[in-house]
Order: structure tokens, then sequence, then C-alpha cells
């Protein structure tokens, strides 16, 4: 029992270990920057989390998504304009039922017409931009009242993503959706043949993932009062810190099997990390320097996880066998 | 065998094309000739000969044309092309229909065609509308890089360039360009002086500020790096320092974390300098940003050299001090005389350079009569004073000089004064 507490309290350390070590590096390199900046940094990761939930299950299942941005950008537009005809609830309400039917649309369009999803992805990410575009009139944004704000801010929103967060944890480990995704992550041959319809768990994993972009949109637009519709593809830098924050969740599941908690640990870091770089007075690109050493990093450290883990397992057991010989 | 026949029916269909489209530039090419010789006497501006040809196609020009007097022209009926953004917001409404107003004053018509900042985006959309015929092209590129390509398509087709709310910065490339005959010149703001003198308002109103944040493009905008030198310049001669900086806002939501993170990092911040942003919503959104730190107005001000999506709600909560802008709808005006009267055959330069003022406002006083002049009903230019004051073609009296003369005076002033009866009536 004591074995098993120590264990898990090991545990713990491992998956704070990233946003420690940065923490801690900003800390001392900047003078307005400490650990009592934390708090900000949580607020502030909000957002990336709730889109990273969404394209946590499609990375589980192989589907290749590029119209997060997009989705969540034209979930907030909807979601602007219904705020404006019946209040809060149609922001809520238009958000995330226009993130469903998203997720619908791009759903039928892979389990009916076979398209692949790279093609879905990229197709479907120009469409939701120009109806957004379209949706706000040719100005190119839309605003709420600033009442709203406090919706966006703490410790409304911390209640916001937590309730995500406990939906997604019961999804992804209490349902069937979520032990046939994560069987189809295992080993998608051997699951089809098991009898799990891929094709179905695909469609969704595209609605499931929308309700959590429509959510996301929602507090966007309730965090900034603004939400500006992008066309050209201009959605796609929207990406980059929950894929990362996925990424950094995957590797750290190996510590400990709860993905909502390592999910927002990925999150928490990369915020920390691009909020560290302005606290330091980084020129701008160095910071896309420094912030592209710490995605490949994460992506060659995930990629080659099982290789490192072996290169140290063999060098623990060259040392035995060199201490059992002597 | 179904293979082949398909191979063959596309390979058909693809010499088709281009023949119809050899066709086209050749009955255009012919167009042209009669009347570049009806109006031989007024082209005596840019020669072949007067600066270095250095690509061959100016060099196959030289020698095709001849002398200025083979330079197209034309009096109606011609086109002239926009590059165009791809939002309605109110400012970029009024420089559209600003410009279309000079052209149809003129007795031509103004095509649009959206492109975005990128250099394949640029280059396409002018190739578009050279195939579409158009006789001139006001367009702001990305990066000079570009304009090489630009002018040489323009050369081969007699299309006349004219940049609009940019400056050639490589020198290379200017001398390439400006040896154009086709290179009627350009509209734009001195945005080095832009950024210093909103930042040296700034000054005057809080000499106290000692740290500036700044939000700007990524480097390589030459209008954000112009503005940007400015400002950091102001704030060397001031004693303050620029101790933060953030590039990629894309959306409001980005502002108020950027805006949180200056806060955070920086508690003795006093001020946050926008030299631009990508999305004109975020700047509006920057005193709510502020506000929702808790600071107050006396602890930390806005300065900016973009007005963003409401210049009267930047004023908002107090915290700007010094907003510069004014300059959207003028700049573009400024390009379409520019472009307009060289297609008619009357070059306001060899080629024309016209660098337009900025308006400073620093109150929310200041910023309404702006809100009537110039976001009101009445535009800058009314399609009467085009015809009196910009066009030679409508009036022959009026000299390069003479217009260039006319559009360097605007100013808020310049505006209440010819405008006044007009919106008071």
């Amino acid at each position: 029992m004591q074995n098993m507490g120590k264990n898990i309290f090991l545990r713990i350390i491992y998956i704070l270990v990233i946003p420690f070590v940065l923490l801690t590096i900003f800390t001392i390199a900047s003078k307005g920057f400490s650990y009592a900046s934390s708090g900000l940094i949580l607020s502030q990761s909000m957002i990336p989390m709730l889109m990273a939930l969404g394209i946590s299950f499609t990375f589980i299942v192989g589907i290749f998504e590029l119209s997060i941005g997009s989705q969540v950008i034209l979930s907030a537009v909807v979601g602007g304009i219904l705020y404006q005809q019946i209040g809060v609830a149609g922001l809520f309400i238009g958000a995330i039922g226009t993130g469903l039917i998203c997720g619908v649309i791009m759903g039928c369009l892979y389990r009916f017409l076979r398209i692949p999803t790279m093609v879905i992805s990229l197709g479907m990410l120009m469409v939701f931009e120009v109806i957004a575009k379209l949706l706000t009139s040719g100005v190119g944004f839309i605003t709420v009242e600033s009442d709203v704000k406090q919706l966006g801010a703490p410790p409304v929103n911390f209640i916001i993503v937590g309730a995500a967060c406990v939906l997604f944890y019961f999804i992804y480990y209490k349902t069937k959706f979520g032990h046939g995704i994560r069987a189809l992550g295992c080993n998608d041959y051997v699951a089809v043949n098991l009898g799990i319809n891929n094709n179905r768990l695909k469609f969704q994993t595209y609605v499931f993932s929308g309700l959590f972009y429509g959510l996301a949109g929602a507090l966007n637009l309730c965090y900034a009062g603004t939400v500006s519709a992008k066309v050209e593809m201009g959605s796609l830098s929207m990406m980059f810190t929950p894929i990362v924050a996925v990424l950094i969740g995957l590797e750290l599941m190996n510590f400990i099997n709860v993905f909502p908690l390592t999910i927002l640990i990925g999150a928490f870091s990369v915020t920390v990390l691009s909020t560290g770089m302005i606290a330091v007075g980084l020129p701008s690109q160095m910071q896309d320097f420094v912030t592209g050493v710490f995605m490949l990093s994460v992506m060659i450290f995930s990629t080659n996880s099982a290789k490192i883990a072996k290169a140290f397992e063999n060098r623990k057991l060259r040392k035995q066998l060199n201490s059992s010989t002597n | 065998m179904k293979k082949r026949l398909v191979a063959f029916m596309a390979a058909g269909l693809m010499a088709a094309t281009l023949f119809a489209g050899c066709g086209a530039e050749q009955s255009k090419t012919e167009a042209a000739a009669p009347e570049t010789a009806a109006s031989s006497s007024k082209t005596e501006t840019a020669t072949p000969e007067a600066a270095p040809a250095s690509t061959e196609t100016k060099e196959a020009n030289a020698s095709d044309e001849g002398t200025e007097a083979d330079l197209a022209t034309a009096t109606e009926g011609f086109t002239i092309g926009f590059l165009d953004m791809a939002i309605d917001a109110p400012p970029i409404v009024r420089m559209r229909e600003l410009i279309r107003s000079v052209v149809e004053t003129a007795g031509g018509e103004l095509i649009c065609e959206v492109s975005e900042a990128s250099a394949e985006s640029e280059i396409n959309a002018c190739e578009k509308l050279i195939s579409a015929g158009v006789s001139g092209i006001i367009m702001s590129p990305s990066s000079d890089a570009i304009l090489p390509t630009i002018i040489s398509m323009c050369d081969e087709n007699q299309v006349y360039l004219t940049l609009t709310f940019r400056e050639i910065k490589d020198e290379e490339v200017k001398a390439i360009v400006e040896a154009s005959p086709y290179y009627a010149g350009n509209a734009y703001e001195d945005e080095y002086e832009a950024g210093y003198n909103v930042m040296s308002v700034g000054f005057e109103q809080r000499p106290e500020i000692k740290e500036v944040a700044l939000i700007a493009l990524p480097v390589g905008d030459n209008t954000s790096d112009a503005r940007v030198a400015g400002i950091t310049a102001a704030c060397e001669e001031n004693g303050a320092q620029v101790v933060a900086e953030v590039r990629n806002i894309e959306q409001a939501s980005d502002a108020m974390d950027a805006v949180a993170n200056f806060v955070a990092a920086y508690p003795d911040l006093d001020c946050i300098a926008v030299a631009a942003c990508l999305d004109n919503a975020s700047i509006t959104a920057l005193p709510e940003a502020i506000k929702a730190t808790g600071k107050t107005a006396d602890e930390i001000c806005i300065v900016s050299s973009d007005g963003g999506a409401d210049l009267t709600k930047l004023f908002d909560y107090g915290y700007t001090i010094s907003v510069g802008g004014g300059h959207l709808e003028i700049d573009r005006g400024s390009a379409a005389a520019i472009n307009v009267n060289a297609v008619t055959g009357h070059k306001l330069g060899n080629p024309a350079h016209i660098s337009v003022p900025y308006m400073y406002f620093t109150t929310v006083e200041d910023v309404a009569d702006y809100a009537v002049y110039v976001e009101g009903d009445v535009p800058i230019w009314t399609p009467e004073e085009i015809e009196e004051h910009i066009l030679i073609e409508t009036n022959p009296e009026l000299t390069p000089d003479d217009v260039i003369g006319f559009i360097e005076n605007y100013s808020l002033d310049d505006l209440i004064e010819r405008h006044a009866d007009i919106i008071n009536k």
C-alpha cells in the first residue's frame, strides 16, 4: 500500500516535470515572471485545452484533421449571431450546435463518400472559413457585449472546462465508443477483424470532436468579446498549441492513465513556453524558433519514446550484469 | 483503350485552350495600337531609354514600341484592376468605392480581384486581371520581391501598374520597376515618420513612459518594420525602451493573452505601442484587454499607428493617447489618380510618387470630426472634385503638380473646408 502511494506520488512528479522545468527557467530568466503567474497561464490554457480534447479523439484513431480552427471560428460566429437574438443561451446552443453539425458533415463525408480524411479536412477547412466570413456580413468579425466576458474569465472558464474534462473522461473511458477508438488506435487491423465498425466509430469521432470545438468557440467568444473570421487557411495557426498539448498528453499517459489531466499539463506547458518567451523579451523570430524546436523535441521524443525506454532498460540491465559479474 | 481516349481528349482540350488564349492576346495588342498612335502628343513621360532596361522583356518592348508615343492609353471604355481585400469592413469599402469613383468619373470600369497577402496569390490575381483585359492595375504588394514579375507582365500586356500603401525599398527592384514605362508610380506613407510621430505624440502626452510593449506584424513586412523602427527611435530619444513584443496576433483572444502577459511580466509597463496588426478587430479589443487586467488609464496607455476596426471604440476607458490614421482613403484615392491619369495618357510623374499625410488623434473629440467627414456618407472626394482637381482628362487646365498638390493638401481641416456646406445641408 505504501509502495502504491509512493508510486503514484512519483508518477505525479514525472508528469509535472515539463511545466515545472519551463516555469523555473522563465522565473529565473525574467524579473516579472514567477510561479505566481501560473494562475494566469492556466486561464489562458483553457481554450487550447478544449480544442485539444476534441483533437485527441481524432489523433487516437489516426484521422488527419486540419479544420479545427475553422470549426472553432464558425462555431463562435454562429454563437455570436444567436447571442444577439436570444442571449447567452443562444451563444452556447449556437456554438455547440454548430460544432456538432460540422462534425456530422465531416463524418458523413468520410463514412458515405469514402473521401480520405486529409482531403476532407482541407476542403472543409476552406468551406467553414468562407461560411464564417459570409455570416459576419463581410465585416470579418463578430462582437458580443462585455457582460458576457465573465463567462470566459476565471473561475467560470475553469468550471466550464472542468465539466468538459469530466465529459471527456466519461466518453473516453466509460463508453463503448471510447473503448472502440482505443482499440482502433492500438491496432486497427486486429480491432476491425474483431468486429469493431471502423467507419461508424470514425463518424462518431468527428461528431464528438465537433462538440468540443463548438464549446471552444463559445469560450473564445466570451473571453475576447470578438472573433474574427479568417479565409485562405488563416485559421490553421490555431491548431498548433492544441496539437502539441495532445502530443505531450499522449506521452504522459505512460505515467498516469488520465488523458484529460495529461492534456491539461500539455496545454499548460505550451502556454508557459509562449508566455515565458514574451516575459523574457525574446524577439518574435526567436520565439518562433524556440517554439519550433520545442515542438520538434516533443515529436522526436514521442516518436522514439519506445527506443529511448529500451536504451535506458538495456543500460540498466548492463549495469546489473556488470555488478553481478563483479 | 478507354484511358488512351481520355488522355487524347484531355490533350486536345488543353491545346484548344492554349490557342484560344494566344488569340485573345493577339487581339488585345492589335486593339492597343490605334489608341497609342492617337495620343502620341501626351506621352512625354517614361521612355524605355530613360533608365537601364534590365530585362529582356523591357528591351523587347523598347524595340517593339519604338518611342514614347507607343505607350498604351485609353480615353473611355477602359477597365482598371484592383487587388482587393476579402473583407467588407467600412474602411475597406470606403477605399474601394473611392477608387471606383475616380475610375468611373474618368469613364472607366473597376474590376476587383480578391487577393491575400502572399506572393502567389498576388501574382495569380494580376494574371487574372490582365487576362480580363484591364488597362491598369492598382495593388499593395506583400513584398518587393514579386514586383519584377508583375512589372514584366504589365510591360508585356501594356498595363499600367500603380502601388498603393507601398514604397519600394529594395534598390535593385526599384531600378527594374521604375525603368518600365508602364510603372505609373506609387502612393505611400512615410511609415517610419508615422511610427515616430505617433509615439512622439504619446511622449508629449505622457513624458513618464519608460517601458513599452510592442505589437507588430512578423518581421519582413515593410510597413510594420518601418513603423517599428520609428517607434523604437522615438523611444530611444525619450529614454524609454521596448521591453517585449508580440507579432502573431490573429484573433482578439490573442490580443487579450498578449496584454495579460505583458502586464504580468512587466508590472511597471507604461505603454502598449501598436505598429500594425494582422487583425483589425484585435486592436479595437485592446482597451477591454487592459481593463481586464485591472490597470487604470493613469498606469498604462495605448499608442497606435493603426486605427483598428473602430477608431472611436479604441478610445474607450481613456487608455489610448495617440493614434495615427486617416490615411487609408486618401492613399487609395491617390493611387487611383496616378493610375487613371496614366491610362488616359496624362502621367503624373516619371514615375509619380505621392507621399500621403497621416492624421494624428489624441482625444475622442478629434475622432468625432473624422467620423463625420471621413467615415460619413460623403466621400473625401466627390465626383465633381475628382473632375475638377484629379483628372487631367476632364480638366485639361490641370497640371500633374496641381493634382499632386491637391492630394498632398489633404487634412481634416481641408475636408471640413471643402465639405462643411455639403454635410450641413
